[in-house]
């Protein structure tokens, strides 16, 4: 950490401390919450005309937390947007629901812990994380942790543990003090490696990196070796296949936006520019690595972007239906849907509210549910999402279960098995 | 990192359902908690006041809406800072609950450094600003900095060092 960087945390120490609530005025209620029934549906229609108003003013939802009676659906019996094909499931199919076998882990503030969707109890907790990545199969997780002690530069370690014992969590690398991570991949093939961007800062131009490497990590034994290296750009990395040695990342430039695509293959990357400018937080690949997905474009609406991860040229582009916007997107494992979550974006879908979505490859569309709050991840068989506002959506059947919050604090963002 | 302190669900249960000094309770506490990362945005200023009260205000329309157990301070940070980000909305708006702030048990750092910093840091858009607050004092990641204000990871990131670059031109570190 910097002279400034330190001053800063001293500046805003003092001035988070420098005022404090005296008193507190709470104005009239304008309605008494034992209301009619009647009433409660129209709090729920408010609710919905609130988040829809609340997407058109920001340009993107906002959830309620936990919300009252959240506006579910059952798959088939909510109107798509856009081109669709009927979702009615069997009536005999019975809807996934939180179990202990699938477990969550959660963001809040700069830590998180890991759970099973059933019991918000926390099995292990994380602190800080700066990035994180689940194996395919869910059992198994890397994580960057970064410390920001008071009187050292930040210092990342790479940490890896298993599910099946949270809280064994083993430090694979000390990075050196002039080294920053980026992103990190597990590989999608069996040989449990880890690709990890990691960039050497200037030590005489401040804020510059000399350059941007990706590292191929032994996740038990954490021998390393380099993959490819740039030194005009941030590299992060999207997918490895540690057996061939091939994979791809992504390079951004100015303002953080990917711009180009990169096949890696014997260390070197083939460069195909994006179309537009795609934030690279929104790419990632499905869970055998065959195939990536970009949510795509810096306006809305946005749509997806897919192609296989060695031929952008053979990139598809989806679009949402007229008056609708995609804002989170993931691949379900084990079929050819890409799960989203849509919301309205102009009067046209009025009296629709946000739902989550299941689009094929071919663009075949269904409406999963209707829900309140956008997608956290998928769960790591594909067999249901969860949403921000700590729902379980079954992918096929479209029931929504609420999952146990825990005490408010944290927020689901990867879905890990045990 | 500010602690969050959850509301118990008996409270916000009772709050619900109209009992007025829940309603109180929850505000109050809503506003105990938001009051330090307000303050740290607005630079210690009595501004805080008026952005908690505009901030529990929502919450308090919302009452209704809110389960027990739910992530209400997670979700009241996010709405205060895009708050912040647009004050133009929050100071134009009248309130449902006001707050008034004292000053709290820590006076503003007067040393000369925090002084221009302090100066430094009002100078830069509302945006950097929040982000350096969020990442420095908070503890949020820069992707986490990048969800909190709807922005992509790369632009927060670059926001950031596009800040501390301009606060180094002004406080002069690169002297010392």
């Amino acid at each position: 950490m910097t002279d400034l960087e330190r001053q800063l945390v001293e500046l805003f120490m003092s001035d988070s401390r420098s005022r404090r609530v005296d008193r507190v005025n709470v104005g009239a209620r304008r309605r008494n919450g034992l209301g009619s029934l009647a009433f409660i549906g129209g709090v729920a229609a408010a609710a919905l005309a609130l988040i829809v108003a609340f997407s058109l003013l920001r340009g993107g939802p906002e959830p309620v937390p936990a919300s009252s009676p959240s506006p579910t659906g059952s798959a088939g019996t909510v109107a798509s947007p856009g081109p669709s094909v009927s979702a009615a499931p069997s009536p005999s199919i019975e809807a996934v629901r939180p179990d202990a076998q699938h477990g969550i882990i959660t963001r809040g503030g700069p830590g998180g812990i890991v759970r099973t969707e059933a019991n918000p109890a926390p099995l292990a907790s994380m602190w800080p994380i700066q990035q994180l990545a689940v194996t395919k199969d869910g059992r198994r997780v890397a994580y960057i942790r970064r410390s920001f002690a008071a009187t050292a530069t930040p210092a990342d370690q790479l940490i890896v543990f298993d599910t099946a014992t949270p809280d064994v969590q083993r430090t694979l690398i000390d990075f050196q003090a002039f080294e920053t991570t980026g992103g990190l991949v597990w590989s999608s093939d069996a040989n449990d490696e880890i690709l990890i961007e990691v960039d050497k800062r200037s030590q005489t131009i401040p804020l510059a990196v000399d350059f941007s490497s990706l590292r191929a990590v032994n996740a038990d034994t954490g021998a390393s070796r380099e993959i490819a290296r740039a030194t005009n750009a941030l590299l992060y990395p999207i997918v490895w296949h540690g057996t061939t040695n091939t994979g791809g990342a992504v390079e951004t430039g100015d303002g953080g936006y990917a711009t180009s695509y990169d096949y890696i293959s014997g260390g070197n990357l083939k460069r195909s520019p994006f179309p537009q400018p795609t934030g690279a937080f929104a790419i990632s690949a499905d869970a055998e690595g065959q195939r990536v997905l970009a949510l795509g474009g810096i306006t809305t609406p946005r749509g997806v972007m897919w192609w296989p991860f060695d031929r952008f040229e053979d990139k598809h582009e989806l679009k949402p239906a007229d008056g609708w916007d995609v804002s989170t997107a993931f691949w379900r494992a084990g079929t050819d849907e890409i799960v989203l979550f849509a919301s309205p974006t102009t009067k046209s879908a009025s009296g629709l509210g946000p739902r989550i979505e299941a689009w094929t490859t071919s663009d075949q569309r269904r409406t999963v549910a209707e829900v309140a709050g956008p997608l956290a991840t998928v769960r790591v068989d594909g067999t249901a999402a969860i949403t921000t506002s700590w729902n379980l959506v079954d992918l096929v059947t479209g029931t929504v279960t609420p999952l146990p919050a825990g005490d408010g604090t944290q927020t689901p963002q990867w879905a890990v098995k045990f | 990192m500010a602690n969050t302190r959850p509301l118990g669900d008996p409270v916000v249960r009772a709050a619900r359902s109209g009992d007025t000094r829940a309603v109180e309770e929850v505000v109050r506490a809503l506003a105990n908690e938001l009051m330090p990362l307000a303050s740290a945005l607005t630079g210690g200023s009595g501004d805080a006041d008026a952005l908690v009260g505009d901030t529990v205000s929502r919450v308090y329309e919302k009452l209704d809406q809110l389960r027990e157990g739910g992530a209400i301070v997670p979700w009241v940070r996010r709405i205060l800072v895009r708050r912040f980000l647009d004050q133009r909305r929050w100071s134009l708006r009248r309130p449902q609950c006001s707050i008034e702030g004292i000053e709290g048990s820590t006076s503003l750092g007067t040393g000369a450094e925090l002084v221009d910093l302090r100066q430094a840091v009002g100078l830069l858009p509302r945006q950097d600003r929040a982000l350096l607050v969020l990442h420095y004092w908070q503890g949020l990641s820069i992707a986490e900095c990048a969800q909190e204000m709807d922005v992509p990871e790369g632009t927060a990131k670059s926001r950031i060092n596009r800040a501390l670059g301009r606060l180094r031109e002004r406080v002069g570190e690169g002297e010392r």
